[in-house]
Parts: C-alpha cells; sequence; structure tokens
C-alpha cells in the first residue's frame, strides 16, 4: 500500500491476474467491456434488419434470417446487455466505492458470478453462430417448444444467465445491509445505492421463477412433458403467466438501475441537494414491490378474465406513480441549480425527455380497451425502446461518461462527447417516434414485411437507426481517444459529494480508501463544508495522513 | 426469391387500412372505436400537456440557472417539500383512475358479445385464416359447415354481430381488425371469441392481421375481411355452400388446396416448404429412413391425417395435422390426381 501510485489498475500485473481477481472494480470494469461487446453486437443486428424493413417486401434476406436477427437482437439486448449494464458493470465498480467498503460482501461469489455471466454468453454466442432461432425474445409456447435444439440451448445461456443476476443481486442486498460506513445511516446512502438496492431485491425474488419456466420449457423440448404444448394436454397461456411473472418485475430490473444513475447525474450537475431525496428512495421499493403484481397487462387480448384483466390494470396505474413522483423530484432539483451540461448531464437530460415519453405512452397501453388495439403492434415497440433505451441505455451511457475518471484516470473529450450523446438524443427520436404513428395505425411487430402504406414511417425509422449507430460510434471514439490522450482526470472533476469521488484517488487504490471513512454528511450536502476537509480532519483523527487530497 | 414468386404475397403488400388520416389513428368501424379513439386523443393530450409541464421547465432550468463561472453555487439547497409530492403523485392518480375506468368500461363492450350474434368460426395455421359459416344473414343454417380461405376476400354482412369462435391448429396466432380496434390472441386447444359489428352503410374492405409471431411466414397471415350488404352476403354463401358441401369434387379439392396447401406445395414444381404436387400422383418418393413409398390414396390420407409419419428425404417434418373430413381428402386427392 505504500506505494502512491499503484492503482487497482496496476496493482498486479498480467491477464491472470485479472482472470482471477475479486477486487470489484476490475470485476465491474470486464462486465463494462462485456456488455459493450454485446451492445454492439445486438446493435448490428439491428441495424441489418432495420435495412430490411425500408421496403414493404422482403428483398434484402430471406424471412428466417430476419426473423433470427429480431430474435437475436431482443435476446441479447436484454439479456446479455440491459440487466448486466448499470447493476453488474457500474453498480460493481462504484456501489462498494459509495458505501464506503473495501469490497462487495462476497468478492469470491462476485467473481463466480461474472464467470457464470461469461458462461451463459458463450453459450449464446454458440447458439447465434451455429444454431437458427426464431422465437422471439419472448420464447412463447407453443412455437417455442418444437423448434428443436436451437431454442433449447438459448434458453439453457438465459438460465445460466439468470444465476449470475441472482448472485450479483444477493451479493449488493448484502453488502448494502452490512458493509456500510461507519456514519453512513440509510438515509446518508447515495440513491445510485436505493435503486441498486431495490433492482437487486427484483432479482433475488424473480429470476428463479424465469429459471424454473425455462427448465420447464427446456424439458418440454426435449422429453415431450406436456405442460405447455396443448397436443400433450399442456396449455400454452400458462407459460406467459410464467414468463412475465419474471419479465414484468424484470423490466423494472432494467429501468430501476437507470433511475439509480439518474438520480446521482441530476443532483450533481445541478450542485444541489435532490429534491425529495426519501421519496425517491421509497418510490424505488415501491416499484419493485408493485412490480410483481401487475404481469398480467401483457395478456389483456389472450383471453383471460374480465375480472383478473381489470385488476391488473387498475395495478398497472398504480406503478406509474411512483416512477412519475421521481421524474417530477428530479426536475425540481434542477431549479435554483448551478447546472454543468457537461456530457454526463446531456445523456441525463436525453434521458428526462425520452424516460418521460415512454412512460407516458405507457398509459395508452395500460388502458384496457386502448391497449385492445395496440396490443403487439409498433407502438409498443416504440414504448419500450423509449423506456428501455431512452431510460436504462441513455442513464447507462451517462453513467459511464459520469465515472469513467474515475474508472480510467483520463479525462475525454467535453466538446465530441456532448456532440455524440445529444446525437443520439435526436437519432433515437428520428428512429422511434414514426413507430408510434405505425402502431397505432396497425403495424403489426414482428413482420418481415408489411403493406406499403406504412413504408414512409419504416424508411424514416431506419434512416434514425443509421443516424444512431453513427452517434453511437462517435461516443465510443470519445472514449477510446481519452485513453490514448493524457488529459488525466483530477480526483473529483464533477465536484460531487459521494465517498467515491471525495475518499478515493482517481482511480482508486486497490482496496478503496486509505484508512476507514467515516461519514458526517448527506450525498448531495452541497451546504455542508467542504468533504476534501472532512477527510483531512478524519485522517488525522484516525492517525493517517491522506495521501489522495 | 422463393416467397416473391407466390402472388398471393405480391398481392398482400397492397392491402389498405382505410384511414383518413395516416397520422394518427385509421377510420373507426363498428362500437368500440369510439371508446378507444376517444380515450387514444384523450390520453395523448393529457401525455402532451405532462411532457410539456416536464420538458419546458426542464430546458428553462438548464438555461436560466446555468453556470456562468466555476464555482457559482446552487441559488439555494431546498430539497424537499410534503405539499409538493403529495400534489404531483395524488394529482395524476386522479386522472389514471378515469383512463382506468373508461378503459375498463370499453374493454367489457370488446368482450361481451350480444345474444343474437352471428357466429363464424375462425381456425388460424401456419399460415394462414379459414373462416367457417353456419347460418346466413337471417339466421338459416348451411347445408353443412361452409369453409372459406383467406386468399380470397373473406364475406361478412353489415347489420348483424358477429362473433368470432377462434381456435389455431397448431402455435398461438393472433386476430386483429385495425378498422374495428378489436383483437384477440387465437390458441391452440381452446376457443376464444372476439365480436364485432358493422353497421350498415359501413361496407368495404378492411385487412385482418396476424399479431402475434408465429413463424416464417407470420407476416403472410394477412387477410382481407369485405363487409356486404345482406343479400349480397347471402348469395356469395350459397356459392360457397354450393363447392364445400358438394361432396367429392374437383372444385372443392381446388378450393381446399388454395386455402390450406398451397403455402407449403407448389402445382408448378418448384420447391416450397414441401413437396410440389406437380407430377406427384404414382410417383415412387424416397423417405426418410431408407424405404420408399407410392404415392397412392392411402399415403395421401395419411400425410394429411398424420403428417410426420412419412416424410419425403429432404425436406423439413414440419407440417401440421388437418382436420378434412373423407369427402374433403378424397377431394384433395382428386385434384393431386389432375396436377401431371
Amino acid at each position: 500500500m505504500g506505494d502512491s501510485n499503484a492503482t487497482y489498475l496496476n496493482a498486479t500485473k498480467g491477464l491472470k491476474s485479472w482472470l482471477v481477481t475479486i477486487d470489484h472494480k476490475r470485476i465491474g470494469l470486464m462486465y463494462l467491456a462485456s456488455v459493450l461487446f454485446f451492445f454492439l453486437a445486438g446493435g448490428t443486428f439491428a441495424i441489418l434488419f432495420r435495412t430490411e424493413l425500408f421496403t414493404a417486401k422482403g428483398d434484402l434476406f430471406s424471412a428466417d434470417t430476419y426473423n433470427s436477427f429480431f430474435t437475436l437482437h431482443g435476446v441479447i439486448m436484454v439479456f446479455l446487455v440491459i440487466i448486466p449494464s448499470v447493476p453488474a458493470a457500474l453498480g460493481n465498480f462504484v456501489l462498494p466505492l459509495m458505501l464506503g467498503a473495501k469490497d462487495v460482501a462476497f468478492p469470491k461469489l462476485n467473481l463466480l458470478s461474472l464467470y457464470i455471466y461469461w458462461t451463459g454468453s458463450i453459450i449464446a454466442l454458440c447458439t447465434i453462430i451455429f444454431g437458427h432461432v426464431d422465437t422471439g425474445w419472448t420464447f412463447y409456447t407453443p412455437y417455442s417448444s418444437n423448434q428443436g435444439s436451437s431454442v433449447v440451448w438459448m434458453t439453457f445461456a438465459a438460465f445460466v444467465l439468470g444465476f449470475s443476476s441472482i448472485l450479483t443481486g444477493m451479493n449488493f442486498v448484502v453488502t448494502v445491509h452490512k458493509l456500510r460506513a461507519p456514519g453512513m445511516t440509510w438515509f446518508r446512502m447515495p440513491l445510485f445505492v436505493w435503486g441498486i438496492y431495490a433492482t437487486s431485491i427484483i432479482q433475488v425474488m424473480a429470476t428463479p421463477v424465469l429459471g424454473i419456466t425455462l427448465l420447464l420449457l427446456i424439458m418440454e423440448n426435449m422429453v415431450g412433458i406436456g405442460i405447455f404444448n396443448p397436443n400433450l394436454g399442456g396449455d400454452p397461456v400458462l407459460f406467459q403467466h410464467f414468463f412475465w411473472f419474471y419479465s414484468h418485475p424484470a423490466v423494472y430490473i432494467m429501468i430501476l438501475p437507470g433511475m439509480a444513475v439518474q438520480s446521482e447525474l441530476i443532483a450533481v450537475f445541478s450542485q444541489k441537494k435532490i429534491f425529495g431525496y426519501k421519496f425517491i428512495a421509497f418510490s424505488s421499493l415501491a416499484i419493485a414491490l408493485i412490480s410483481f403484481i401487475v404481469w398480467g397487462h401483457h395478456m389483456f387480448v389472450s383471453g383471460q378474465s374480465e375480472l383478473i384483466a381489470m385488476i391488473f390494470s387498475f395495478l398497472t396505474f398504480l406503478v406509474a406513480i411512483p416512477s412519475g413522483v421521481k421524474v417530477f423530484n428530479w426536475l425540481y432539483t434542477l431549479r435554483h441549480g448551478s447546472i454543468r451540461l457537461n456530457t454526463p448531464m446531456i445523456w441525463a437530460l436525453n434521458f428526462m425527455v425520452l424516460f418521460t415519453i415512454g412512460g407516458l405512452t405507457g398509459l395508452h397501453l395500460g388502458t384496457m380497451s386502448v391497449d385492445v388495439h395496440l396490443h403487439d403492434t409498433y407502438f409498443v415497440v416504440a414504448h419500450f425502446h423509449y423506456v428501455m433505451m431512452g431510460g436504462t441505455l441513455m442513464t447507462f451511457m451517462g453513467g459511464i461518461y459520469y465515472w469513467w475518471p474515475k474508472i480510467t484516470g483520463k479525462m475525454y473529450n467535453e466538446k465530441w462527447g456532448r456532440i455524440a450523446a445529444a446525437g443520439v438524443g435526436v437519432s433515437f427520436m428520428v428512429t422511434f417516434l414514426p413507430q408510434f404513428i405505425m402502431g397505432a395505425q396497425g403495424m403489426p411487430r414482428r413482420y418481415y414485411q408489411y403493406i406499403e402504406q406504412y413504408e414512409k414511417f419504416h424508411q424514416m425509422s431506419t434512416i434514425g437507426a443509421y443516424m444512431l449507430g453513427a452517434f453511437f460510434t462517435m461516443g465510443a471514439v470519445v472514449l477510446v481517444m481519452s485513453l490514448r490522450g493524457s488529459n488525466f482526470a483530477l480526483d473529483n472533476p464533477w465536484n460531487a459529494r459521494t465517498l467515491e469521488w471525495t475518499h478515493t484517488a482517481t482511480p482508486p487504490v486497490e482496496h478503496n480508501f486509505i484508512g476507514q471513512p467515516v461519514v458526517m454528511y448527506g450525498p448531495y450536502d452541497y451546504d455542508a463544508p467542504e468533504s476534501s476537509d472532512t477527510l483531512e480532519s478524519l485522517a488525522v483523527r484516525d492517525g493517517q495522513t491522506s495521501e489522495t487530497a | 426469391m422463393k416467397e416473391g414468386s407466390n402472388n398471393l404475397i405480391d398481392k398482400m403488400v397492397h392491402y389498405k387500412v382505410p384511414a383518413e388520416n395516416e397520422y394518427w389513428i385509421p377510420d373507426g368501424v363498428g362500437g368500440f372505436f369510439e371508446n378507444v379513439d376517444w380515450l387514444y386523443n384523450w390520453i395523448t393530450i393529457i401525455s402532451v400537456v405532462f411532457f410539456a409541464a416536464i420538458i419546458f421547465p426542464m430546458w428553462y432550468y438548464t438555461w436560466k440557472y446555468n453556470r456562468k463561472s466555476v464555482g457559482d453555487k446552487a441559488l439555494n439547497q431546498h430539497d424537499h417539500s410534503f405539499f409538493l409530492e403529495i400534489l404531483w403523485s395524488g394529482g395524476p392518480l386522479i386522472i389514471l383512475f378515469v383512463m382506468f375506468y373508461y378503459g375498463f368500461q370499453g374493454y367489457l363492450d370488446m368482450r361481451i358479445k350480444p345474444n343474437n350474434a352471428m357466429e363464424v368460426g375462425v381456425r388460424a395455421y401456419q399460415w394462414g385464416w379459414e373462416f367457417s359459416y353456419n347460418e346466413d344473414f337471417e339466421g338459416n343454417a348451411t347445408k353443412c359447415e361452409t369453409k372459406v380461405s383467406f386468399n380470397e376476400p373473406l364475406l361478412l354482412p353489415t347489420g348483424r354481430a358477429v362473433n368470432f369462435l377462434m381456435t389455431s391448429s397448431d402455435v398461438l396466432h393472433s386476430f386483429y381488425l385495425p378498422n374495428f380496434r378489436q383483437k384477440g390472441d387465437v390458441i391452440p386447444g381452446r376457443y376464444n371469441t372476439v365480436w364485432v359489428e358493422a353497421p350498415e352503410g359501413k361496407e368495404g374492405t378492411y385487412p385482418l392481421f396476424c399479431t402475434e409471431f408465429c413463424g416464417t411466414s407470420h407476416s403472410q397471415m394477412l387477410a382481407e375481411v369485405r363487409f356486404v350488404k345482406a343479400d349480397e352476403f347471402n348469395a356469395w354463401l350459397k356459392s360457397k355452400e354450393k363447392v364445400s358441401c358438394g361432396g367429392v369434387s374437383l372444385e372443392r379439392g381446388k378450393n381446399i388446396y388454395s386455402g390450406v396447401c398451397q403455402a407449403c406445395h407448389s402445382l408448378d414444381g418448384s420447391k416450397k416448404v414441401g413437396p410440389s404436387f406437380k407430377g406427384l400422383w404414382g410417383r415412387e418418393e424416397k423417405i426418410e429412413g431408407g424405404s420408399s413409398v407410392t404415392v397412392d390414396e392411402n399415403y395421401i390420407k395419411e400425410s394429411i391425417l398424420n403428417p410426420n409419419a412419412k416424410i419425403v428425404e429432404g425436406y423439413p417434418p414440419s407440417m401440421p395435422a388437418q382436420e378434412l373430413d373423407e369427402d374433403e381428402i378424397k377431394s384433395v386427392i382428386k385434384f393431386i390426381k389432375e396436377q401431371k
């Protein structure tokens, strides 16, 4: 520990030191690299099938190829990118630092969940290369129960990935409960931690249901046990209940971490205490709870009873409230702030615009009679892209740009970073706004070819997709160039108040902190004394000298 | 490309969802659209208002409170207001409850059919639709169940509620009439129903889409549903009845072919999902497993009722069993014999 130049990046060297590391920061970084790789893959599939959809007739590749491309896009983006994006990649890196802990509660388990994630990814990759999966990411039976071995392997991959999710979630829950630094009370935890905590609870409770469902599906395929196949006395709709019992909470597994990052970005770039801290914190828990009892809103047209449908619709409207509360609180935090439009803040503003649209169009879909018209049309496609991509992925990018100096020690070019972020926001609207219109006009999902009436909307959408590809590439180039440059980052470039900025070096040392940090203030206390002073005084009290100040 | 060679597919691209305003919601027919369109418009307006109430202040704040120089602090650290929290969670809750209530009302109308509805059977399969009729406009029973396939317009009468009793022969499909704002999943092994009513004067052609992904040709499960006046419907049904209830005939065989078999079996010798019917009769076919079989009455019947029993070499075992009766099978055999 004596060497003041040793960071977590160069404390030990060689490939092996990375592969057997139990340092949460290195594990987070490896997650980050994997997630970004799959983001590239999933995005490439999207660009390919959007190209096919440029004309009404299917002409670029065959229907089967198209069907497998949209399936791969969905499976990769959901299971390999969005679910692990913020929690596993950023959460792993940041969460222990924010709590003032040396690592997560179970560092070896953490490494294991990374290896399980890799195993699941490799199975998925092999299936993509050698097999043919065209069920959509929802794997609806009975179509999926007689599609042969590729579906079995793909579901097995999702099954394996579930374990990674469960272990990471459990690790975080225990870390939050047991490893908070002295003085880090529950209400001094940054809202990022609250969001990840709520996410972890859903992960631990809901993912096993997906595991059981996928296992049943595998058994159905291999030995024909007849749970879902009507020819064997099974019930195909039962699968939908099982699937959405996991996958609706999973939607919140995907969005809550995005909201978690958003709270940090808004507070820091306004240099202001977050408005309604407790309301934001508890709304995460409220979302986590209610998310378990709304799954039936995916089945308004599948013949479930009117009473059940009514109850699910009602609960669905309830879950809108905590999300709305968050948005209003973020908005009010901006008021009277001292706002800087750095690159992460541009991503955060993208989130505000896009997620608000995503949330509001959810009202159309929660309203039962309107949903009957819109169900399984492009309106739904647009809605969940606004929430998942406009929500989670925007803040994931924002989070990467926000913590990039901490992770790498380098600062990127702000001008180009801002252009890339704003460009993604604009291209997103060009891509997905037309999809609302054609959805309302009746354009069904997952169509390889379509009636000419919708062609102009599809063409605009495809052009938007190309723009998205270009601006995301620009965003990646900005980050890569920063690594090659020599623009070293300050310890706390954004003047944040959370421990990962105030109490650690940039990049952090292997064991995060020198001495045990003691927390005296809340995470956004911009009216408290400068935190570095606090650090000095604590270090003096603990009989140490700070090397980080 | 094999799909491109099919005339039906070329035709489908030109189907139209009647829409006066191509940038909003298509023309509404029947009773449900009033509730749906009203709610759709109203929710959209509410959404735009909320969007503006969030995004304009956001832009204003980011402009007004922009940090001019390094070290500028926030004007204040005001961080909570119980009143505001109640306002922006309670206020929307009331609006949401209104949406919920009217949405539920409309949904009940869509799901509860009137007692005097005319029942039309819908069978969905990979990849097509088949309507079956048991009564005419006045409610007189047809000679037998009259089946009509989706490659010609499917006729329904205006001025009478029509209840679709739907089931699937294979996987999930979904029955969607955009202009009627009506949709219902078509599920194998059980019945699901949806109903519509086009009032007199609303005669016209409306497309029917499949909206649940069902495999390779999901996007080709498009049909034209044509609502006509009662007289025209009855006359049409009579002509279909002749074909459908006519015992064994070549015409009936042809009709079944174009409805059911056409998607996978060509007549010109080209290879589709299954073998072509051209020159099929009497041929010796090698089957999976090494043996061979002559295409005769028995083989065709077996292949219709239990398609996977003897698979011709080089083809996937993907044909679903077909629910045809004895006369229908004989008609198909007659038709295949003619394909020299």
